[in-house]
């Protein structure tokens, strides 16, 4: 920011009424619909049932610690997978031609506009145990291979519906490196390897970053995918919320706690990644 | 290395797919099933274009989407002007970190919170009707929305040149007009797609509408309750659709920015697009709207139809009004295949509109009467669950007077157990718990009629664990010689240990998607109901004709019989209605239909007397030989606490 | 004294979507020179600079590093190295480490790093600056660091794509004087892009003048300013009034209604020829003593001289004379054999080195895309 300079001397830098007024709408809608619920979530959180504090539903999560652990297990295995398959995929993209590239990137995008979970809904019509892939290998002679209701499943259900939020920011950054920067470092020595170590990767990084941040958010806090493709034992933290709030005798606070937990568990990661980018905007979770 | 990355990419749009090319290949299906083709046909196209549910419900969804993304666009762009205006920097950056919030949040939360935000505000306006609807709805999507708005619009502005705004000042604008006239053409592209995305992400959204939408129904929340069961591929007719409107679309906008670009002719190219993209748009709403069967011409049809058909008299004093009914998934008769819709033929009747909701378990059932935020007329939950909300209050006492047709309930469901002094029930359907399996896929000789067979460890990984904690300790307390009504908590203990044995065997657990595991012959065992049996085998009639590889048996440790009651809730807002409602389901005509389109037990001497009823016979409807059963009871609120909670570290630990 | 060969181009032809860029080149460059390709954009320089340095197949030729054929060798293993128009910097790196980068990339030791990479900083003057990031940096700091970092790997050829054009006109001037400094210094061979054919005069050993995908004369400054080899080398060196002319035979030369003597000889009997006569070789004198006449049409002070636009049998001249004179005078011109330049006739014939349309103001070439 060294060359632009900072307003004119003498001018104040009091906000004007008419900017005032342009932003009190937002400023009371983020208050009443971001700012309270948020509130309201703790204060259930730290509540009984009677509405006295307590920090028993906080203690009580400690029953619950294996589904967090595995939340977040297989949420980060989902989102480094996400990222292993769209990195390349994204590289690849970027040295077709331009028209080619705009094709590609109509047809990461067009399966979001189908539900999400008309999605999943066929997906297991696919991989069920009599589904048509078994069906499929059953022909062939293969027999039937358990590829539903099991960890496996439950990540490739997460790695399959939010793949396109991996592929679209990494592709967004990597298409716009400047190709001479590139040039640059093959003409410096580097091999194709090398490239993307060097250079390719440190420069792609904020687009990374939001990639795992909108892989990682859904997928730790799902409660479909995990119940419609995962095993007795695949559990997670948003199904327990979701059991939790529709439950006969309803354990709001013990839900709101668990969302208080998801809540700084999302908010730790944010500040980890944080660390390698030096993107102050945020405007790169843009799609 | 280049065929390398070409072919990686390929298999990973293969994988993308793949489920799609499913999707639209089985939207041509003869038959009901998602898995076996058995011919092609336009059956679902048909269906979709006479099915209102589906039909209002996309309404619903493009109004929700579109007047939540309109609102979001104008709300965004005041907003991002005023944070693009602002002289405090650690002000702007609190304006971006708010901003930031719903982008991170996870749905769950966002959508949660809001819930406890509107219900908390509904029981501080101690507001009657239900609170969650359209308007929080909206309010929801907005605020979602509002982000995305936000960070389209700002970076135009940052880029836009204030010099610029700084000389329409200059020669005279006030700054609204210099606003108008310089900086907001600037910023068009990015509010376009700020509103592109926030309307597809309003189209998408499912959870956190999950939450907030109460009655309103919108094609994500109905898909909720669709996909658990084997889905009808009217909604992949209805997505097919979809898919190839925005396809074409996407197309049409890519191949000509695309031969733009070359021409470098871009803006009369543009506006040719936005030209074409608009007219195919209204044809498309145009074909829905002339091919869609009118409901009025349906109504009146159905009226003709039913015309000296029913007994009670059914007044049209209260047409117009809306009956909230809330029951169980694939629990009432709703005109596919022919068959009533039931719903429509009441309000063809009487002129009462229903809006028609539905849960899968009665444990929902109850979160969502208790959470408060929404109300209905009439709910229809289990017996042990009237005796709760008799208890509590929850429902009110009947009229019985003004229903004619009480008397076709056969006298041994009158004065039942959960409801003793007969005051607030009228029976609906029920049937037993019971053990459906697979005779192709288990052996004959480990059939013993016990419940034994959920725990035989040679099934390994095909059985199924039924996803409600009552009916799944219940299993384990029959296995065991237990009560299910025990109140000991060391009974429950045991129950608890005894499912745990189970999990390792289990391929998951299911409540609705039972049909879809047990139909689709991806499972072998199951714990269900004896009707649920029967509409089994009868789809997979339908489909390929293998209805017999299914078999049921009730255990001879005893079981769980059931009743469904038809319930008014204390605050219903249509009582008149809902009393009209009741009536109208114990008319033998539509009784009739009803229990041959649901397969549960009838309590309706009319129906059950009646020759054409094909399923008088049905040995799992109406065993012959006895059965042993018991209902399970209201328990105290100590006892639900204590096996809820059992249950849900049952399913966290496994 | 014969010098090697470093670089060899031979019958380089390169297409995009069809059109010929570079038509059969052949081009060889001496080890240790400062080589200048200068032309307009889209003539083909950058096309070649990008061959040399691998970036670009050639559909045919051959490219030679000394005598072996490279043109399978990626760029990464060739001993060039190229300095981008846009510089091209690794913006995630500081100055030290982009300067760094092709050692780090080479696994080079620490110390050695460090010891190369300060060496590098003092030979372009931006000691005290590694810790910078590069966006923080002026043009002409960039651009230090971007010859620094090319440098250190010790090329045997730097490639230099139009590495000046981004700069203002008087760190344009210094960094000329500043790059022939360490062209000297480091006994490099330099191949320079430029499309500044005053750029091309003052700093290179040999100028390469392209147009059309092909190489139209090979030379030192002083040839090509004085010798050009056809009408599009005469106009884009420098000012030239380019008029038809008959060669009668050797030495003797007739235009513009008059027989010259000059000092050309090579032409066929009564050859129709290119004349090039230099604005600045024209002598002005009254109109009864020239060898023709000619109306000005317009004059323009110039400072140090005037700059006339004078009709000559409906072609029009610039002239240029220290004398001053006035727009509609009559004057008389006279040219000595020296001033006379004559050229065969070539596809460029009859395109330049008329005034008719002249305007003071420059034509700006804009910056090479490929």
């Amino acid at each position: 920011m060294s060359g632009t300079y900072q307003g004119k001397a003498g001018k104040t830098r009091r906000t004007s009424l008419g900017t005032a007024i342009l932003n009190a709408p937002y400023l009371l809608w983020a208050a009443l619909f971001i700012i309270i619920p948020m509130f309201i979530v703790v204060y259930y959180a730290f509540t009984n049932k009677d509405g006295a504090f307590t920090f028993d539903n906080i203690k009580h999560l400690a029953d619950y610690s294996g589904v967090m652990l595995r939340s977040l297990l297989y949420s980060l295995a989902a989102t480094a997978i996400c990222f292993l398959i769209a990195y390349p995929f994204a590289y690849v993209v970027c040295k077709w031609r331009p028209s080619s590239q705009k094709m590609a990137n109509m047809f990461i995008m067009l399966p979001m506009w189908i539900n999400l979970l008309i999605r999943t809904y066929c997906l297991t019509t696919l991989m069920d145990g009599n589904g048509l892939v078994n069906q499929l290998f059953v022909f062939i002679g293969i027999g039937r291979i358990p590829l539903m209701n099991n960890t496996g499943a439950v990540i490739f259900g997460m790695v399959y519906n939010y793949l396109p939020y991996m592929i679209l920011p990494i592709y967004n950054v990597m298409s716009r490196l400047d190709k001479s920067v590139m040039e640059a470092a093959e003409d410096l020595g580097c091999n194709a390897f090398q490239r993307v170590r060097r250079v390719v990767f440190p420069l792609t990084l904020p687009g990374i970053i939001s990639g795992i941040i909108m892989v990682f958010v859904p997928s730790v806090s799902t409660f479909y995918i995990s119940a419609k493709m995962g095993g007795p034992g695949d559990f997670m933290i948003g199904d327990l919320i979701e059991s939790q709030i529709h439950s006969q005798n309803s354990n709001l606070p013990t839900a709101a706690a668990l969302s208080l937990v998801l809540m700084a568990v999302i908010l730790v990661s944010m500040l980890i990644l944080n660390r390698f980018s030096d993107d102050e905007e945020g405007g790169s979770m843009l799609v | 290395m280049k065929h390398l990355g070409r072919i990686f990419n390929g298999l990973i749009y293969a994988i993308l797919y793949a489920p799609l090319a499913v999707m639209i290949f089985f939207s041509f299906n003869a038959s009901s099933s998602t898995t076996q083709f058995s011919g092609f046909s336009f059956r679902w196209y048909q269906n979709l274009f006479e099915d209102f549910a589906i039909r209002s419900a996309l309404q619903n969804t493009l109004l929700i989407s579109i007047t939540a993304a309109l609102a979001a666009t104008a709300l965004g762009v005041i907003a991002a002007y005023g944070i693009y205006r602002m002289k405090s920097k650690s002000l702007k950056n609190a304006a971006q970190t708010v901003t930031n919030i719903p982008l991170t949040n996870p749905d769950i939360i966002t959508g949660v919170s809001l819930m406890l935000l509107f219900t908390f505000v509904g029981g501080w306006l101690s507001m009657q009707s239900s609170i969650l609807g359209f308007w929080t709805l909206l309010i929801a999507h907005i605020t979602f929305n509002l982000p995305y708005v936000i960070l389209n619009v700002l970076p135009k502005l940052y880029q836009s040149d204030r010099s610029q705004y700084e000389a329409a000042l200059d020669l005279g604008c006030t700054p609204s007009r210099a606003f108008w006239k310089v900086v907001f053409p600037g910023i068009v592209p990015g509010i376009l797609s700020g509103f592109i995305m926030a309307f597809t992400l309003s189209l998408d959204d499912f959870i956190i509408s999950y939450y907030t939408n109460g009655h309103f129904n919108i094609l994500a929340t109905q898909l909720y309750t669709a996909v658990k069961k084997p889905l009808r591929p009217t909604y992949y007719a209805l997505y097919t659709l979809i898919f190839l409107a925005i396809m074409g679309l996407m197309l049409l906008v890519n191949l000509t920015q695309i031969r733009a670009e070359k021409q470098k002719g871009s803006t009369k190219n543009m506006r040719r697009t936005l030209a074409v993209v608009l007219v195919v748009a209204v044809a498309l709403v145009a074909v829905l709207g002339v091919f869609s069967s009118k409901r009025n011409d349906v109504l009146s049809k159905m009226r003709e139809e039913l015309e000296g058909e029913l007994e009670g008299e059914y007044t049209r004093d209260l047409a117009g009004t809306t009956l909230y009914v809330y029951n169980w998934g694939e629990y009432i008769s709703n005109g596919q295949d022919g068959t009533l819709d039931i719903n429509l033929a009441f309000e063809a009747v009487t002129g009462i509109h229903v809006d028609y909701s539905t849960y899968d378990s009665n444990e929902t059932m109850y979160a969502t009467l208790a959470g408060g935020g929404v109300t209905y007329d009439i709910v229809i939950p289990s017996d042990y669950m009237v005796s709760r909300l008799i208890k509590e209050g929850r429902v009110q006492k009947l009229d019985y007077g003004q229903m004619s047709n009480y008397k076709y309930i056969d006298e041994k469901y009158k004065y039942p157990e959960y409801d003793p002094t007969n005051e607030y029930s009228v029976p609906y359907a029920g049937g037993y718990l019971g053990i459906i399996y697979n005779n192709t896929l288990v052996d004959e000789e480990d059939v013993d009629g016990t419940w034994s067979l959920l725990w035989n460890e040679k099934y390994k990984g095909q059985i199924l664990g039924i996803d409600n904690a009552r009916d799944a300790f219940a299993t384990a307390q029959y296995a065991l010689g237990l009560d299910v009504n025990s109140t000991n908590k060391a009974d429950w203990d045991a129950a608890a240990a005894k499912v745990r044995e189970q999990v390792p065997l289990l391929q998951s657990w299911v409540m609705d998607q039972v049909f879809a595991k047990m139909e689709g012959e991806n499972a072998a065992i199951a714990a269900y109901y004896a009707g649920d049996y029967l509409t089994m085998v009868d789809a997979m009639d339908e489909a390929g004709e293998n209805g017999d590889h299914l078999s049921f048996y009730c255990p001879e440790e005893g079981t769980n019989i059931f009743f469904d009651a038809m319930c008014v809730c204390s605050d219903a807002q249509n009582y008149e209605a809902a009393l009209m409602y009741i009536n109208f389901m114990m008319e033998p005509a539509i009784a009739l239909e009803n229990a041959e389109y649901i397969c549960y037990t009838c309590p309706n001497t009319a129906v059950l007397e009646n020759e054409d009823y094909s399923m008088r016979e049905e040995e799992v409807l109406y065993p012959t030989t006895d059965v042993k059963a018991t209902y399970y009871t209201h328990l105290d609120e100590e006892t639900i606490a204590y096996y809820e909670n059992l249950w849900n570290k049952v399913k966290a630990d496994s | 004294m014969e010098k090697k060969n470093i670089i060899e181009l031979k019958n380089i032809t390169v297409s995009f979507d069809g059109e010929k860029v570079l038509d059969k080149l052949n081009l060889s460059i001496q080890d240790g020179a400062f080589v200048t390709f200068l032309g307009r954009s889209g003539c083909g320089k950058t096309t070649t600079l990008r061959v040399i340095a691998g970036f670009l197949q050639p559909d045919e030729g051959d490219v030679f590093f000394g005598d072996q054929r490279v043109n399978d060798v990626p760029p990464y293993k060739r001993p060039v190295n190229t300095i981008f128009q846009r510089y091209a910097l690794f913006p995630h790196l500081n100055v030290f480490e982009n300067i760094a980068f092709g050692l780090r990339v080479k696994g080079a030791k620490k110390e050695e790093i460090e010891g190369k990479v300060r060496e590098m900083l003092k030979l372009v003057n931006l000691e005290g600056m590694e810790k910078r990031k590069v966006t923080n940096l002026s043009g002409g700091q960039q651009q230090r660091v971007a010859i620094a970092r090319a440098l250190i790997n010790r090329p045997k050829v730097l490639l230099l794509d139009e590495p000046l054009s981004a700069l203002d006109a008087k760190l344009r001037k210094d960094m000329q004087v500043e790059l022939r400094r360490i062209q000297r210094e480091t006994g490099i061979t330099f191949i320079f892009v430029t499309h500044d054919q005053e750029e091309a005069l003052s700093m290179s050993d040999v100028v390469v003048v392209m147009e059309n995908g092909q190489i139209q004369q090979i030379g030192s400054p002083v040839d090509i300013y004085n010798e050009p080899k056809n009408a599009f080398v005469a106009d884009f060196i420098g000012e030239s009034n380019i008029i038809d002319g008959i060669m009668n035979r050797d030495d003797t030369v007739t235009f513009a209604g008059h027989t010259f003597v000059c000092v050309d000889e090579g032409f066929e009997h009564n050859e129709p020829v290119d004349v090039v006569i230099r604005p600045e070789d024209v002598d002005v004198v009254a109109p009864g003593e020239g060898m023709i006449t000619g109306l000005i049409t317009q004059a323009t002070f110039k400072g140090d001289y005037y700059e006339l636009i004078v009709e000559v049998k409906g072609f029009k001249w610039m002239v240029q004379t220290t004398d001053a004179y006035e727009e509609g005078q009559q004057i008389g011109i006279v040219l000595v054999p020296d001033s006379i330049h004559v050229m065969h006739k070539s596809e460029f014939s009859g395109l330049y080195g008329d005034y008719s349309t002249f305007s003071d103001e420059e034509d700006v070439v804009p910056p090479e895309e490929e």
